[in-house]
């Protein structure tokens, strides 16, 4: 009777009282899975099919152990968190504004900057040391809802605290903020 | 007659909105390369094919023709670690010499970033997505047999430096 109840207590218990899935053994943080996530190069040796470029499902997994981009079509890149260098994030926000031009054409035009949202891209640049000592990197695309969780998975994992001026890419911003003066 | 230009009027920005991915970049942080450094576009009859020289990496860069309605013709410069190696047109490629390492490649139209890994001694090639109006999108590598099939149809192009 005792281990029925128990077992009943276990099965209705609420779901984040659970020990979550994708848990991983060991010291560390879990492990997380992102599924909307594009890549923009840097693996080694991996080439796109022009014709499956804009696709978003590619998986991205972080872990204590490993930074991995897996593919739509199956390619693999993986990175050891303790090579990384420099982790970057740059959000560029875009807007409508070309369209206000159209008010020579059509006026009906002068709304549509008003009416159409602005958006706002989401880049994540990771620099790390390949095995042979060479400089590599991986730029990916996060989506809206899922960029803060990746940085914070990715600082969380690699330790890289500061970008150095040096090593931080191009145009992008530090994921850290400087210390106040 | 009013109802004609209604529709026209209705359409267009219909249009605009279905057909906008040249929507603009607010922020001019990244530079690609030296802004006040201009270029025209030579043309050459020639088609050079050079491979990678030891301690070196070789990157084609290719663009094809545009998607959807094909309206932009213009060059487009690429940038690689803040210095601009070339422009492209419409069926055209250039290449590059690198060396080894991370180099990280960018476009002055829509200011498209992409990295890339090259290694001494082979060699890339870097495809640009085109739009349908404010030219190219995206970068891409490619493989080497995509490449193959592109090359022969297009022209090899060099960027000179405006005085």
């Amino acid at each position: 009777m005792r281990q029925v109840c128990l077992f009943l207590l276990i099965l209705l218990a609420p779901q984040d009282a659970r020990v979550p899935a994708q848990q991983a053994s060991g010291v560390g943080m879990e492990t997380r899975t992102w599924t909307k996530v594009q890549y923009f190069g840097g693996g080694v040796g991996i080439t796109m099919n022009p014709k499956r470029l804009a696709t978003w499902n590619n998986r991205l997994t972080i872990s204590s152990k490993t930074i991995e981009l897996k593919l739509e079509d199956g390619q693999c890149i993986e990175i050891d968190p303790a090579r990384v260098t420099a982790i970057a994030y740059r959000g560029r926000k875009f807007s409508r504004e070309e369209l206000a031009a159209l008010a020579v054409i059509s006026p009906a035009a002068v709304l549509l900057p008003f009416l159409t949202p602005k958006s706002t891209e989401h880049y994540i640049g990771i620099q790390y040391q390949l095995p042979s000592g060479l400089p590599s990197g991986l730029l990916v695309r996060a989506h809206k809802d899922n960029h803060a969780a990746i940085l914070e998975a990715l600082r969380s994992v690699t330790k890289v605290t500061e970008v150095p001026a040096d090593a931080s890419v191009q145009g992008q911003e530090a994921t850290t903020k400087k210390p106040e003066l | 007659m009013a109802r004609k230009t209604l529709s026209v009027a209705v359409s267009i920005p219909m249009a605009c909105v279905l057909f906008a991915p040249w929507v603009v970049p607010q922020d001019e942080q990244l530079a690609c390369g030296p802004s006040n450094e201009k270029y025209r576009l030579v043309r050459h009859k020639d088609k050079p094919l050079p491979e990678a020289s030891p301690g070196k990496a070789v990157v084609y860069v290719l663009r094809g023709l545009a998607t959807g309605f094909g309206m932009y013709r213009g060059g487009v410069r690429l940038g690689v670690d803040g210095k601009w190696v070339g422009m492209t047109e419409r069926r055209s490629y250039f290449y590059f010499a690198a060396d080894p390492g991370l180099l990280k490649l960018c476009l002055d139209a829509r200011k498209t970033e992409m990295f890339l890994t090259v290694e001494a001694g082979k060699t890339y090639y870097v495809m640009m997505e085109v739009g349908p109006v404010s030219g190219v999108r995206r970068l891409l590598a490619i493989s080497e047999d995509e490449a193959k099939k592109r090359l022969p149809r297009y022209h090899y192009a060099t960027a000179e430096r405006k005085p």
